[in-house]
């Protein structure tokens, strides 16, 4: 279903870009800078561990502020047990060395998914009643900026796509 | 409301692509022309912002929202059962129901049919021949390239009497370095028509690469209905949206004299016209045709023939996906430039259905990020493994010619309704041996290519289980004889002299390539001979 309330948070930069063409890093930029913090939570309020996991999942990707809020805005909403759990995934990733991160904890792997999801694909929720609340910003276009946009955003030339990515 | 006409000359159900040219045609020529429109307006705005905000990204249908009077078939998260599957293969036709029809959503590929895919029955034994020739249909062929603005260079083996309106639009990178390794193979990739400007046409834009052709194009640099419709308004055509037309009215002479339809409110409405044009897809029409059952109609109109919803094709289709030998870059630019087209005819058509591969230019970070998360990664391997993955991808999709079946049909339900009290339809579809013989020998030509293109990791969709590729073919068939066909050569009905149908429901072959271009024809074929009789 589409939240219709958080239109206007997402698409305040979206809707100049619907008819404009953006380079990818502009783009970012212009996402940072003119979409507002949500549902008025301070970002200092962040808990430190949870900023922390972002970052660790997000790896050489750098992700965005408002997008690391606005999963924690969200989860904090949906687990009571976030804070609690934020600290427990921050060692299992701690004791991974390499390779895919298995967690045997299901409570503990729901939260893990919900919050990598959000950060990679903008999206949480369950199959059934998934809720975007990312899209552009989101880290696994931030991954691929050198050779994708997301779609709907355009990279700015016409026929940019005969070439390979510089 | 008042405001509101209530006759025309003519009446025009469903504003989509192929009622609203066929409207324009007719407004222009001087006739007094209403439209009625069981959705809402769309607007392009709204709907890339539906889409930036929608958690379901690959769903085509979520970005529109349908109107509680004028629902829709929806398959994700789960499917809302508009259409009452009854097996033995699901039909999960995704149209929509708003001033510009399908198209909003739509890939843009503009292919003409082959002069062969007019007389299977008679070269290969198969299927149904159509009452007109590839040479009769040639001219509204070109007509509707110009109104729609198709680019072009490919020959493909469909005779032309003039140039593409627009040049073709350029290959991407990935796919010239694979047209670059197939040559030499029986695999000619090449660039098909679209109806995407390659540059500025007729007031928009050319192509920019947003790679978002469905579920929106947010320049309109690809045509889809919703341009025709403006187009028709401006001509001075009436549209009368979210007027969801539940019955014809036939008098005892045949003539169809009226529709009714449904507003907002559930107040009824009657419109009068002189003729009537049907053009509300593959589905709905048929709905519309089998619902208006009256004493001296038993089985709804224009179905003395008992063919009306029969006959049911789309394109089934596979697909193979793979990770080539080098970086391509599929998603970059548009989403289907370019095909395998070269072997869509031959005397094979007698055992198997008619083939085409498209090479699918979809993004592909999202799927493949889903697939890499679910697995456990995170981090900078996780990242790695995007940007190697994503840039190495491949997508191929076959699309399969279906025959018309009989008991392929929808017809409307004795039970169930909708809310605005209207039947909804049962879908019965199967799919036949033509057709799985045709993945047979296509899974052959995918092992192929992923071998001429270094390819690992190939993953190859399942016998018997096909996408569906919402080319609603078949269901209210041309023909020359009336006990085996509802429309004639000219789309008029041969049960009611001032009813003429359109869109792509109407063709009794489906080949194996996306049939709007077509449907678009025929219907501006129809608005000639439909002039005639007002």
């Amino acid at each position: 279903m589409i939240d219709y309330t958080r239109r206007r948070l997402l698409s305040c930069g979206g809707a100049v870009i619907a008819t404009v063409s953006f380079s990818g890093i502009a783009l970012t930029r212009y996402a940072q800078a003119n979409v507002a913090p949500s549902n008025g939570i301070d970002a200092s309020a962040l808990d430190p561990s949870f900023v922390t996991l972002a970052h660790t999942l997000s790896g050489k990707v750098v992700p965005d502020p408002l997008l690391i809020q606005r999963v924690y805005a969200e989860l904090q909403s949906r687990y009571v047990n976030l804070a609690s759990s934020v600290p427990k995934i921050n060692a299992l990733l701690q004791a991974n060395k390499s390779g895919p991160l298995e967690i045997h904890d299901s409570a503990l792997l729901e939260i893990y998914q919900q919050v990598i999801k959000g950060l990679y694909l903008g999206v949480i929720g369950t199959s059934n009643a998934p809720k975007c609340i990312a899209f552009e910003n989101i880290v696994s276009y931030q991954a691929v900026a050198k050779a994708f946009s997301p779609p709907s955003y355009c990279a700015g030339q016409v026929n940019f796509w005969v070439n390979k990515p510089l | 409301m008042s405001n509101i006409p209530t006759s025309a000359d003519v009446v025009v159900i469903g504003a989509g692509i192929a009622g609203s040219l066929a409207a324009l045609k007719m407004a222009k020529a001087g006739a007094n022309v209403l439209m009625l429109e069981s959705g809402p307006p769309l607007f392009r705005d709204q709907i890339v912002e539906n889409f930036r905000n929608s958690p379901l990204k690959g769903d085509f249908m979520d970005p529109y929202p349908a109107k509680p009077w004028a629902p829709q078939p929806k398959f994700q998260p789960a499917d809302n059962n508009y259409l009452i599957q009854k097996g033995p293969a699901p039909y999960r036709a995704m149209y929509l129901r708003g001033t510009g029809g399908t198209t909003w959503h739509w890939a843009g590929q503009a292919y003409r049919l082959l002069p062969n895919d007019f007389r299977i029955n008679s070269l290969y034994g198969v299927g149904r021949d159509w009452p007109i020739s590839y040479q009769e249909l040639e001219p509204y062929y070109m007509e509707a390239e110009r109104h729609i603005g198709v680019s072009g260079d490919y020959n493909e083996d469909s005779p032309r009497s003039g140039p593409y309106p627009m040049p073709a639009v350029p290959f991407p990178y990935g796919m010239e370095r694979m047209r670059q390794r197939l040559a030499g193979s029986k695999f000619d990739v090449s660039n098909g028509p679209q109806a995407r400007n390659s540059i500025p046409y007729d007031g928009r834009p050319a192509c920019c690469g947003n790679n978002n052709c469905m579920p929106i194009c947010p320049i309109n640099a690809q045509y889809n209905g919703g341009i025709a419709a403006r187009a028709a308004e401006d001509a001075g055509v009436k549209i009368v949206t979210n007027a969801v037309v539940y019955k014809m009215e036939a008098d005892d002479r045949g003539r169809i004299v009226a529709v009714h339809y449904l507003d907002p409110n559930k107040v009824s409405h009657r419109v009068s016209g002189k003729t009537f044009v049907l053009t509300a897809n593959g589905l709905e029409s048929p709905k519309l045709l089998l619902n208006s059952v009256s004493e001296r109609y038993p089985n709804g109109l224009a179905n003395s023939s008992d063919m009306v919803g029969r006959n049911l094709m789309d394109h089934p289709g596979s697909s193979v996906q793979f990770f080539a030998d080098e970086p391509v870059w599929f998603g970059r630019g548009p989403q289907r430039p370019a095909a395998i087209n070269n072997y869509r005819d031959g005397d094979y058509r007698r055992e198997f259905a008619s083939t085409r591969i498209d090479l699918a230019s979809t993004s592909p970070v999202r799927a493949l990020t889903e697939k890499l998360v679910a697995q456990g990664y995170y981090g900078n391997e996780l990242n790695d493994k995007i940007e190697e993955q994503s840039s190495r991808y491949v997508l191929l999709k076959s699309l399969f010619e279906m025959l018309p079946d009989p008991e392929n049909r929808v017809l409307p339900s004795k039970t169930e309704k909708d809310a605005w009290g209207i039947p909804r339809l049962e879908v019965h579809y199967r799919f036949p041996e033509y057709v799985n013989k045709a993945y047979d020998h296509c899974k052959t030509d995918f092992q192929e290519i992923v071998k001429l293109m270094g390819g690992t990791g190939a993953i190859y969709s399942e016998r018997g289980v096909y996408d569906n590729n919402q080319h609603i073919t078949g269901t209210m068939v041309m023909g020359k004889d009336p006990k085996q066909s509802v429309v004639d050569a000219q789309c008029r009905s041969h049960d009611h002299e001032n009813l003429f149908i359109g869109g792509t429901g109407v063709m009794p072959s489906s080949a194996s390539v996306n049939s709007t271009l077509s449907g678009t024809a025929l219907s501006l074929m129809l608005a000639e001979h439909a002039l005639k009789t007002i």
